[in-house]
């Protein structure tokens, strides 16, 4: 246990009980599978038809055409997935925890009253992330 | 693999789910008190839903051996208006000063936050002295999604606040990878709830498993009306055989752990 370790947290525990080539070999396949969906959905985000003029944000379609592409979508949904799919292949450890600090609101004060849009997923004034770490 | 389900609501389940919850080694089941789908028109219908959790649900439990135990609150997402959430409040003594209705009541719960309003902040406040005042557990709800992080921050600021918490009493519940850590190391217990599309899967809870250990964790269905999956826990053990961990860890998360913090409630935890 390092020196630094605080008192609370709970001691490192060993590596799990199997090899990369097992670990492969039982979950690789699904999770190629996951990447198609993945590819597939940002694809069919591209083929969406214009929103109506009465869908804002967060309500419908997240654009016309190259939604996944468009300089200045409105829905912040789709430009945070991407940001945050970038911290996929950065080579940086913990991905998990940091997507999910990418997707969290960033302010730390309670609110007045409860916010009339529902939660989305993402911030809801999302800020493309820096790439820099 | 006999096991606890710590977190589930068996009110939104049918009676199928309790017998496939048993044949796949369900020995218990722990409810805690919260949101039915839509908001409550008055304080009443939660003293009827206090009866369904104390009276009703551990009978239908108890045709298919499972002992059933449940937790009292306003949770935080009816916890809007502080007048009405009162009226609430006020009624969980009733159950819990009744020696046969508080048989099966573990403590309050699930309090916290929902969308992190400063009403919310404010009922949670007054639970948590609630649970001070009659020495019970409390198990809390961090919110969802983009909310969780901010909110699980502002609940452990408002149990340290609150100055006569034992954190090994309380258990955060829907930790993921960015909130189980805070949660940890200030020395409470940490739930992971296995949930389609929000929260933890059951690889995502292994995986925190071989990142942070054994100890004070549980893994739970939060089984409910919505998508969720009252088969869970057993799909969380199989993922850990799975990967070949030892029998002893997956026991002890899936049911020691939760028999562990569970014995310590006022009104008696039984299961063996
Ligand atoms: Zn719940």
């Amino acid at each position: 246990m390092p020196a630094e370790h605080k008192p609370n947290a709970p001691a490192t525990p060993p590596a799990p009980p199997y090899t990369l080539p097992q670990l492969l070999d039982r979950d690789f396949l699904p999770h190629r599978a996951k990447l198609l969906d993945l590819a597939a959905f940002l694809d069919r985000c591209d083929r969406t038809q214009p929103p109506s003029p009465r869908e804002g944000p967060g309500e419908g379609a997240p654009g016309s055409g190259n939604a996944t592409t468009d300089s200045a979508p409105t829905d912040p949904r789709l430009p945070a997935l991407l940001s945050a799919i970038a911290l996929l292949t950065d080579n940086h450890p913990n991905r998990t925890q940091r997507i999910l600090d990418a997707l969290s609101d960033p302010t730390t004060d309670p609110l007045n009253a409860a916010p009339q849009s529902p939660v989305l997923g993402v911030p809801q004034n999302h800020a493309p992330l820096t790439t820099d770490h | 693999m006999p096991y606890i389900d710590p977190h589930i609501h068996m009110v939104s389940r049918t009676t199928d789910d309790y017998q496939r919850m048993a044949r796949a080694g369900c020995v218990a089941v722990t409810e805690p008190a919260f949101w039915a789908g839509y908001d409550r028109g008055t304080p009443e219908a939660f003293r009827d839903y206090f009866r369904q959790l104390t009276v009703v649900e551990p009978k239908r439990a108890a045709r298919f051996g499972i002992d059933h135990y449940c937790w009292l609150c306003i949770n935080p997402k009816e916890a809007e208006d502080p007048g009405f959430a009162r009226e609430v409040i006020q009624l969980i003594p009733e159950f819990l000063d009744d020696p046969q209705l508080s048989r099966n009541v573990l403590g309050i719960g699930e309090i916290g936050l929902n969308r992190n309003t400063k009403n919310e902040l404010l009922i949670l406040e007054e639970q948590i002295a609630l649970a001070v005042q009659y020495n019970q557990l409390i198990l809390v709800h961090t919110p969802h999604l983009e909310d969780k992080r901010k909110g699980t921050k502002l609940i452990l600021d408002a149990l340290k606040r609150n100055g006569h918490i034992d954190p090994g009493r309380v258990l955060i519940d829907h930790v993921e990878e960015h909130t189980i850590e805070m949660v940890l190391d200030a020395g409470y217990w940490a739930g992971m709830t296995l949930y389609p599309d929000t929260k933890c899967t059951p690889q995502r809870a292994a995986d925190l498993i071989e990142t942070y250990g054994h100890e004070r964790l549980w893994v739970n269905s939060a089984g409910d009306w919505g998508p969720s999956d009252p088969l869970s826990v057993p799909k969380f053990q199989q993922e850990m055989r799975g990967r070949g961990h030892a029998a002893g860890v997956i026991e002890k998360i899936t049911l020691t752990n939760p028999s562990a913090f569970l014995f310590q409630s006022r009104n008696g935890f039984a299961t063996q």
